[in-house]
């Protein structure tokens, strides 16, 4: 604590204000801050939006494993849903998620039909530990992707910066026709 | 749909003049630096460890929700300082009541180091603290327990310096007559 100006008396010494002022002063919080646990309870906060979740698994830094609040783990995950476009289709997905080096998190989906989600819509899903969440996403920009062959000569859309090496990793379900 | 990889970037854009607090990586930074003042802050005025750990939680949690509203008006750990404040004026209000505070008195014991005779003092200025009016209370924690100068405290709880200083007097006075209330010699 700090000495004030108004304490330099030296019968402050014996004041019982300040007696009980320095008892109340004296305790020092010595835990080191619990990151953690606090990423843990942002992600157990509702109704969060996209934005949000981005910034949840930015948040998430590399050290968010499975358990989660809200049976999340943002580090990486599957998951099961219902992808509901903003056109009012909707379309069973399956997919999962990883978080990558620059702080984004990659998903990848599979789904059961084909709709249009260039106007973006919202997921409700389900991963394999019951955890559940609702993803907002934006409106695509077909601008920003490119259309691609994969190996089988099923056509897909992909990212744009999307590199060969990445492509090759796309692991699509073998009951999709492609686009 | 489209089986694509979905690449989604979500990082939000900073929006206000003290834009780096509003990075997720800066906000992580945020929350390392401050935590031990904000915790000690609780701490000191609650007493409890488990009432600090959930307070402080909550009081980084209402500044993350709130960020956007920030807007660079008072240095941030002083914005901190405020919502750490007003949860800790809500728990005393609220959440715990004179009768729950005294009962929850016998706990600090376990907090505080085990010296001889160090729990007895602090309890019993805790206890006689919990029981000044809240605006007192705030401005006794922020300029004893916190060590802050009559302009923080003025600018942290939105008062002028004057004010600040007449209710530092009012809440001395307040604290004394309630410390002399509880002293063995004032009991009958």
């Amino acid at each position: 604590m700090k000495k004030h100006d108004s304490h330099t008396d030296p019968s402050a010494a014996t004041d019982p204000v300040d007696t009980a002022l320095s008892a109340l002063a004296a305790p020092r919080w010595s835990k080191e801050p619990d990151w953690r646990s606090f990423q843990e309870r942002l992600m157990s906060t509702r109704s969060f939006g996209w934005k949000k979740l981005g910034v949840l698994a930015l948040l998430a830094s590399g050290c968010f494993a499975a358990g989660a609040a809200g049976g999340v783990a943002w580090e990486r995950f599957t998951f099961t849903g219902v992808f509901h476009a903003a056109n009012g289709q909707s379309v069973n997905v399956q997919g999962g998620a990883v978080r990558t080096d620059d702080g984004r998190l990659e998903m990848h989906l599979n789904s059961d039909g084909k709709i249009d989600v260039s106007g973006g819509g919202t997921m409700d899903i389900t991963t394999p530990n019951g955890g559940k969440a609702k993803l907002i996403t934006k409106p695509l920009d077909l601008s920003e992707s490119k259309e691609v062959t994969l190996p089988d000569g099923r056509k897909v859309r992909v990212p744009k910066e999307f590199t060969d090496e990445q492509i090759k990793k796309i692991q699509v379900s073998p009951n999709h026709k492609g686009i | 749909m489209d089986p694509a990889a979905a690449s989604l970037n979500a990082t939000p854009e900073p929006t206000t003049a003290n834009a780096s607090h509003q990075t997720p990586q800066a906000f992580g930074d945020f929350y390392r630096e401050h935590y031990q003042a904000i915790a000690g802050l609780i701490y000191r005025r609650t007493g409890d460890i488990h009432v600090t750990e959930d307070l402080t939680a909550d009081a980084f949690l209402a500044a993350y929700k709130s960020m956007d509203d920030y807007r660079g008006q008072v240095p941030p750990i002083v914005w901190l300082r405020r919502i750490a404040n007003n949860r800790v004026n809500r728990w005393v209000r609220r959440e715990i009541g004179l009768r729950g505070i005294l009962r929850r008195l016998p706990l600090i014991s376990a907090f505080v180091p085990p010296e001889a005779n160090s729990t007895q003092p602090r309890s019993a200025a805790l206890a006689a603290l919990l029981r000044l009016p809240i605006d007192q209370q705030e401005v006794l924690s922020a300029h004893y327990l916190e060590g802050l100068s009559l302009d923080e405290v003025a600018l942290m709880l939105s008062i002028s310096p004057a004010a600040a200083k007449s209710r530092l007097a009012r809440a001395r006075d307040a604290l004394r007559r309630e410390l002399a209330h509880q002293s063995p010699e004032s009991r009958p």
